[in-house]
């Protein structure tokens, strides 16, 4: 082998561990390539597919969000025509909660919505539903 | 004048909504309550926003998606003009009984 073509190689590897180390690249084990020389599939993540959603749209980075367990109980909360708009007004208010009390207390903030939330739209579901017992029980009495 | 009756937190939702003209959505709507010293929660304004809705005394429409909230859309609303008869007819109905227990609206500067 020529002299130069070792050094080249030496020069090759030292820039592959410095950007190994740097995080710039991920390691790829050959093993997982196909033999065709197409890139290696990419592992689809395994998680929930209504958190799936929640994360799919890009936004804030992930400490100017809210927890995302906060996210989910309001998301089930809410009827499905309010969630995009709802869940949009949650995160932005979030944010500005951040910015004034900080990290902490944002998140407190963020749990105490969603169970001040519990109430108020339970009784909207709640009334429905009474309301329908009621109709169907003036029909079975006097209509049947 | 309107024949719809609304409660002392609908009236002030629609007057936030009608002061915000034309950026009332609900992150602004928590805001200026807020300002106006009623705390309230997303949960509560979203029941009484729904109802008013339905009452047909505000309208919405969907904004773009925008990436501070995440992409997702705004829905701004504003008050109908049946809206805007039920906070008049409120307003009228309170201006009324005020003299009853010695409560000046306009030298308490609200008007």
């Amino acid at each position: 082998m020529k002299r130069s073509s070792v050094k080249r190689r030496a020069v090759r590897a030292r820039q592959r561990t410095r950007c190994m180390a740097s995080g710039e690249f991920k390691k790829v084990e050959i093993g997982d390539s196909p033999m065709d020389g197409s890139l290696p599939a990419i592992p689809k993540p395994k998680s929930d597919p209504i958190l799936l959603v929640l994360s799919k749209v890009s936004g804030p980075s992930e400490d100017q969000s809210p927890p995302k367990n906060a996210e989910l109980f309001l998301y089930l909360l809410l009827e499905r025509k309010d969630r995009v708009w709802a869940i949009g007004d949650f995160v932005e208010l979030y944010s500005l909660v951040l910015n004034r009390l900080g990290p902490s207390r944002a998140k407190l903030w963020a749990y105490g919505e969603v169970v001040r939330a519990v109430w108020p739209l339970a009784r909207r579901v709640i009334g429905r539903a009474t309301s329908l017992i009621a109709v169907t029980e003036w029909v079975r009495r006097h209509l049947l | 004048m309107s024949d719809d009756y609304i409660g002392e937190f609908e009236e002030l939702v629609l007057l936030a909504i009608l002061k915000l003209a034309p950026d009332a959505y609900g992150t602004t709507i928590i805001e200026a309550l807020g300002d106006a010293g009623r705390k309230t929660s997303i949960g509560a304004l979203y029941a009484t926003l729904s109802r008013l809705e339905q009452k047909g005394l505000i309208s919405s429409w969907m904004a773009d998606p925008t990436a501070e909230r995440g992409g997702r859309a705004k829905k701004y609303l504003k008050v109908t003009a049946n809206g805007d008869a039920a906070v008049r007819a409120a307003h009228k109905s309170r201006r009324r009984l005020a003299p009853s227990f010695g409560y000046d609206y306009e030298s308490e500067g609200v008007i």
